[in-house]
């Protein structure tokens, strides 16, 4: 699969991002491995070369481990290589022969001062070709500080040879002010040859004293330029060798060689040495230490950086054959695998870059469709991804779908149990399983078109959800409890998740309930020829809900059945509020004569005789 | 003496007068007889010269009075039923002397004398302390006329008294009439329709269908009527039609004798009467303790009525206990909260209507049971009292006794009857069934109830013809007492109104439950009663009223004349 | 005979007269329900049976429910039994004539009370 391609870019990508030189720069990715990572260190050529472990899919390279699976951006980035035209154009080949052309130039046997120069002013002509990136450029001007640098120093050099003659001056001035300063005897008093001594001593000093004081800084100027000219050696360096290991680590290798070879011209002292992490761990700031962090594990030598730099190379060429090679046997995989691990390393190498395009075509398509694939269960369209697996499977022999398969398969399983449980969640109403059940599906695979249903009805319903929530608060102004009772199940779901409106919900489903008790109770009560009962149940629901339009009606025709007593008790009432209290306990009797279970009647009568009974 | 004049008896019931055209002349001192025929109004005859039955034409006249105007001393007059008027439990001696207390003032000595002297003159004098009960025919007949005699009485009516006596015992009773007839100067006059001993007879009135056919000394008899012997004369009787031997004694020459004789009898008789010192009828307290006294004896030799009286007065009270005789039932009551559950309610009061119907009808029903069993007792005191001695009575009463009297001796008789029965009753079911209530007024209307049903049962008896009909009439009383007192069955409201007063259970009943007016017992017998319960003192006074009622009852009944 | 029909006649007028309160007017239940304000300060008999008890206090007396048959229907007014009558055994079910005043509640207030 494209992962060894991923895990190939992984590295380019991160490191580009790290130093966020390349054009086509990217935000820093680099995830964590779900894949359990091999030992790092493992690789043939250990820690320092960029080494794809295929057996985890997952790319090592600075003891850093990266799974490939994450890197979109060198995906991307490998397509748009696939597509891309073979750089056979004149113009890369120009570039390419001057490439020749500087590095035969500065090879060991023909160096020297003239071709020095020659190669250099091929430089800024190379870098007009645009895949260059400028880096010729950059080389120029790496080249052009070191002279100046060199300038600089020979000047020091120059300014250090008249301060040393000024130094002898001095040094002879002040022997002989040091020699000369005896002027008479020494007095024979012993005091006073003291302070002759010491008034000698101070003439001496005196006299000594401005020259003494040249001479520490001139002294100190030439020790000065000394480390100055030191320092600006130094620094001409490490600013090349930053360069070299800029260049290296962005896989332009054959920069690498080049900008070597620029650099024994210029500093041919033997001097290999990579000092660049000591310096600068110890000259910058610890920002910069932090991006630089990774120099610390370049090799130490230029000689090793140039090797690898060949060695990678090399890696890329063999890749490229061997990509050529599987490609007509038809194995995709493996030639996209190969054509990608090279593309990961040597991206800019002319191998690379002269692939013609028919086969690179062939590959994109694999490419392509394995990157939709990777892609598709990157967003876990399982659907999809089981679909290209298929048509991988026939355009390439060796592609392997068990596992993408595999993965697709426990998604969908996985994903199909979650909604089942999502929709006995959503049945039972247990609204909280369902989102985590409904989540829970749509991690695992936000493509299924099942989600779509279940969630479209509980979408649905959640349109639904608001439709019954503005009715509600329209009835409920109106006061129209008994339309809430008989809608009261789209009610109760719609006000699920707001307690405010369940509170109030429930408060009129409560009293239309206590009505419709009462209304039954009623009824009961009227079956077996019970009126007063009935309208004493009807009387009591009344006065929690007054409004009820059945309520009222059966009110009033109780009121008609059970005349009698509905009299009597009106009339106590009435009696009740006008303080007659002798009537109203009177008629509360008769109320409870006539229909002895009478609450109203009892309620009444004990009322009135305890007001009575009051002393 | 006497003399009629055409003296005619005519009654609605017979076609034909019982008697007709009777002309009579009869002397004292004589002894007549009258015979006739069974039928021919020999009886009648001698009832109407009695004034017991008033004959409708015609005039009697007696020592020259007019007995329509002034009526017979009831000294002049004894009048001997056929019948034995003797109590037969009473002694000889006994029954004279009452007889003599009850026609002649006097202290004992007097009246003993009175009957030793009649005793005597009738023959009695062994037979003092001998039992009416256990006397022969004739002797009774001896005792009826001594009774008679204790009055002294001139005019002696003697009705068939020789009449079912052997031979013997005839001729001596016949010779008895004859000397009291010469001795004092009486006139005697017997019916018989023995014509043995007419020669004893100083006249012999011959009735026949009604009418006279012969009055004059018997010598002529068989002649008159020409036949050889006197027996013959009835059949000869028979030949003519009466009216045809009445024209014929009519048209005959009177014997002149007998009238003159009477006439100068009369004479002498008015004169000598106003010397005779006139016994004078007792008062009416002597009378009535008279007849209490005898009463009393009569009621104690009365095996038979001490046995059934104790009985009844020791049983019924038992009866009424056993009902109760672990007391009265405790009440429970209703509860009275109105928040009480209404099947609870209903529970309790049926509880309530249950229990009232059981100790509401027990107490109610004890206390009519007690009432009603003093009725009866009072009923069976009474029910005969009268009717069982009405000849008695009326012969008494031909004899000067004041119908009050009687009636006075027998309530006082009966009274202490009732006051026995209704005080142990009252006692006696209190003691056992604990009734509460005040006993004096429980007493009370006990007490009146059964001297009311006395009374009105002596009522009854006093107008009821026979025994039977008098006992039937108790009993009807008694037996509406217990269903039209509304204590069983409440009669409907008007009608109640106006049967309640006129029934003596119903005011005893009611009287005696007002006693229990604190207790629940009346709250649970108004419950199960529908009857209102009158109040003690309008009960006593109500009960009252009917005592009352029933002796002025008693009193008209025993002052009418009931001769059988 | 016509003895008869006196005491008759005398008893029929006796029984209807064993009323204690024979002179006062007798409360119609229908007057008082309609409005027993109109009938405050006025004296009444009245004839019922005890149908329930409706509470007490030491101070005002007892009050009960009294069923008073007029027309042939139950009427039950509510009565107070002074503290006078406490000693009396009021129990459902007893029937009672009563003198009642009409206080200024409108209440029945017992006069004198005795079993009928």
């Amino acid at each position: 699969m494209t992962c060894r391609l991923i895990a190939a870019g992984l590295l380019g990508g991160s490191l580009v991002a790290a130093w966020a030189q390349s054009p086509d720069a990217v935000p820093p990715a680099a995830s964590p491995a779900p894949a359990a990572p091999p030992a790092a260190q493992k690789g043939f050529l250990g820690s320092d070369v960029p080494a794809f472990d295929p057996g985890s899919e997952v790319m090592t390279w600075d003891g850093k481990i990266w799974n490939i699976q994450d890197q979109r951006v060198f995906r991307a980035r490998f397509e748009k290589y696939l597509n891309a035209e073979e750089e056979s154009g004149a113009e890369a080949k120009k570039y390419r022969d001057q490439f020749k052309e500087m590095l035969d130039l500065l090879s060991p046997a023909k160096m020297s001062k003239e071709n020095f120069r020659k190669a250099w002013a091929i430089l800024p002509s190379a870098s007009s070709y645009e895949p260059d990136a400028e880096l010729c450029n950059s080389l120029d001007d790496a080249i052009f500080g070191v002279l100046l640098a060199q300038q600089e120093v020979t000047r020091i050099d120059d300014q250090n040879r008249s301060l040393v003659r000024r130094k002898d001056t001095l040094e002879w001035n002040s022997r002989f002010a040091a020699d000369s300063s005896l002027l008479g005897p020494a007095p024979k008093n012993p005091a006073a040859a003291e302070q002759w001594n010491r008034e000698q001593n101070l003439k001496r000093d005196m006299k000594m004293q401005p020259l003494l004081t040249e001479l520490g800084e001139v002294n100190a100027s030439i020790a000065g330029n000394r480390v100055k000219k030191e320092a600006l050696r130094l620094q001409a360096k490490i600013e090349f060798q930053v360069l070299i290991a800029q260049l290296f680590l962005q896989r332009r290798f054959e920069h690498v060689l080049l900008a070597n070879r620029f650099y024994r011209a210029l500093f041919g002292d033997g001097d290999n040495q990579l000092r660049v992490a000591d310096d600068y761990a110890a000259n910058q700031s610890a920002k910069n230490k932090e991006s630089f962090g990774d120099l610390a594990k370049l090799p130490k030598t230029l000689g090793q950086l140039d090797a690898l730099a060949n060695e990678a190379i090399r890696d890329v060429r063999e890749g490229v054959e061997s990509f050529s090679f599987l490609l007509e046997k038809s194995e995709l995989k493996s030639a996209a695998e190969r054509l990608s691990e090279a593309f990961a390393v040597g991206e800019y190498l002319p191998e690379i870059r002269l692939l013609i395009r028919a086969k690179k075509r062939s590959v994109l398509e694999f490419t392509r469709k394995s990157n939709q694939l990777l892609s598709a269960l990157e967003v876990k369209d399982y659907e999809r991804a089981s679909t290209l697996v298929k048509e991988l499977e026939t355009t390439s022999q060796d592609f392997d779908s068990a596992k993408p398969l595999a993965a697709v398969e426990t998604a969908r399983t996985v994903s199909a149990l979650h909604l089942a449980k999502a929709r006995a969640a959503a049945t039972s109403g247990d609204r909280a399983t369902l989102e985590t059940e409904l989540r829970a599906a749509t991690e695992i695979w936000p493509r299924n078109p099942a989600l779509a249903e279940v969630s479209g009805a509980i979408f649905n319903q959640a349109d639904v959800q608001q439709q019954a929530l503005n009715d509600f608060e329209r009835l409920h102004a109106q006061k129209n409890y008994r339309q809430i009772f008989e809608d009261k199940v789209r009610f109760i779901a719609a006000t699920a998740l707001h307690p405010g409106k369940q509170e109030k919900l429930k408060q009129v489903l409560d009293q239309v309930q206590l009505a419709e008790a009462a209304l039954l109770r009623a009824a009961e009560l009227a079956k077996r020829g019970d009126a007063a009962g009935a309208w004493e149940s009807v009387e009591r629901g009344f006065s929690g809900y007054p409004d009820d339009p059945k309520l009222n009606q059966a009110r009033a025709e109780f009121t008609t059945q059970a005349a009698e007593f509905v009299r009597s008790v009106r009339t106590a009432q009435e009696m009740e509020r006008k303080q007659q209290l002798g009537s109203s306990l009177a008629w509360y009797l008769r109320a409870q004569q006539d229909y002895p279970n009478s609450e109203i009647a009892q309620d009444g009568v004990a009322r009135l005789a305890s007001l009575i009974l009051k002393p | 003496m006497l003399s009629l004049e055409s003296v005619e008896l005519t009654v609605p019931s017979a076609e034909a007068p019982l008697l007709s055209g009777i002309t009579l002349h009869l002397p004292g001192g004589h002894f007549g007889a009258i015979v006739g025929p069974s039928g021919c109004g020999k009886s009648t005859l001698l009832k109407t010269i009695a004034g017991i039955l008033p004959h409708t034409s015609g005039t009697i006249r007696w020592r020259g009075r007019n007995l329509d105007d002034v009526d017979l001393d009831p000294h002049e007059l004894g009048y001997v039923p056929q019948f034995t008027c003797a109590q037969s439990r009473l002694t000889v001696g006994e029954n004279l002397t009452y007889a003599t207390r009850l026609r002649r003032e006097g202290d004992a000595g007097v009246i003993r004398a009175e009957v030793e002297r009649v005793e005597e003159e009738t023959g009695l004098t062994d037979l003092h302390d001998r039992r009416a009960g256990v006397l022969s025919g004739g002797q009774l007949r001896r005792l009826g006329l001594a009774m008679e005699l204790t009055t002294n009485p001139s005019l002696l009516l003697a009705d068939e008294v020789t009449s079912g006596l052997d031979p013997k015992s005839e001729e001596e009773i016949t010779a008895l009439l004859a000397s009291l007839a010469r001795q004092s100067g009486r006139l005697v006059l017997l019916v018989t329709h023995s014509l043995r001993f007419l020669d004893q007879y100083d006249s012999v009135t011959v009735l026949t269908e009604g009418r006279l056919a012969y009055g004059a000394p018997p010598g002529g008899l068989t002649s008159y009527f020409n036949v050889p012997t006197p027996e013959d004369v009835y059949p000869a009787l028979g030949d003519r039609a009466a009216s045809a031997w009445a024209e014929e004694w009519r048209s005959s020459p009177a014997d002149l004798g007998f009238e003159i004789g009477a006439a100068a009898d009369d004479l002498s008789s008015e004169l000598t009467r106003q010397e005779e010192p006139k016994a004078s009828v007792p008062g009416f307290l002597p009378q009535a303790l008279t007849w209490f006294s005898r009463r009393i004896k009569l009621f104690a030799r009365d095996r038979a009525q001490v046995f059934l009286q104790l009985a009844l007065l020791l049983v019924f009270p038992v009866v009424v206990t056993l009902f109760a005789y672990q007391g009265l039932p405790a009440v429970r009551n209703m509860t009275m909260n109105p928040d009480t559950d209404v099947v609870q309610q209903l529970r309790e009061s049926l509880a309530y209507t249950v229990q009232s119907s059981r100790i509401g009808t027990l107490v109610s029903g004890l206390a009519m049971f007690q009432v009603i069993l003093l009725a009866l007792m009072g009923s069976n005191n009474s029910a005969r009292e009268v009717v069982g001695e009405r000849v008695i009575l009326e012969k008494e009463k031909l004899a000067g006794l004041r119908p009050g009297a009687a009636l006075a001796g027998m309530a006082a008789f009966l009274l202490l009857l009732v006051l026995v029965q209704s005080a142990w009753m009252t006692l006696f079911v209190r003691a056992v069934c604990q009734f509460p209530g005040d006993l004096g007024g429980q007493f009370l209307p006990f007490l009146l109830l059964t001297a009311a049903m006395t009374s009105l049962c002596l009522a009854i008896s006093s107008w009821a013809a026979t025994s039977e009909q008098a006992s039937l009439g108790s009993l009807y009383l008694v037996g509406f007492q217990l269903p039209l007192s509304g204590a069983i069955l409440a009669l409907p409201d008007f009608l109640g109104l106006m049967i309640r007063p006129v029934i003596s259970a119903y005011w005893a009943w009611s009287g005696y439950l007002q006693t229990l007016k604190d207790t629940r017992f009346y709250d649970l017998v108004r419950a199960i009663t529908e009857t209102p319960l009158a109040s003690a003192q309008i009960a006593l006074w109500i009960l009252t009223i009917h005592l009352s009622l029933g002796l002025i009852l008693a009193y008209f009944g025993l002052r009418r004349s009931d001769w059988r | 005979m016509a003895l008869i029909v006196l005491a008759g006649a005398g008893a029929f007028v006796l029984q209807k007269d064993g009323n204690p309160y024979r002179t006062v007017e007798v409360l119609k239940p229908s007057d008082y329900l309609e409005n027993a304000n109109s009938l405050r300060g006025n004296t009444y008999q009245v004839e019922g049976v005890i149908s329930s008890s409706l509470g007490s206090s030491p101070e005002k007396g007892r009050l009960f429910g009294l069923k008073i048959n007029q027309a042939d229907k139950d009427w039950p007014l509510p009565i107070l039994v002074p503290r006078d009558y406490r000693e009396l055994n009021l129990q459902k079910g007893q029937r009672y004539r009563l003198k009642v005043e009409v206080n200024d509640d409108g209440l029945l207030e017992v006069e004198e009370m005795s079993k009928s």
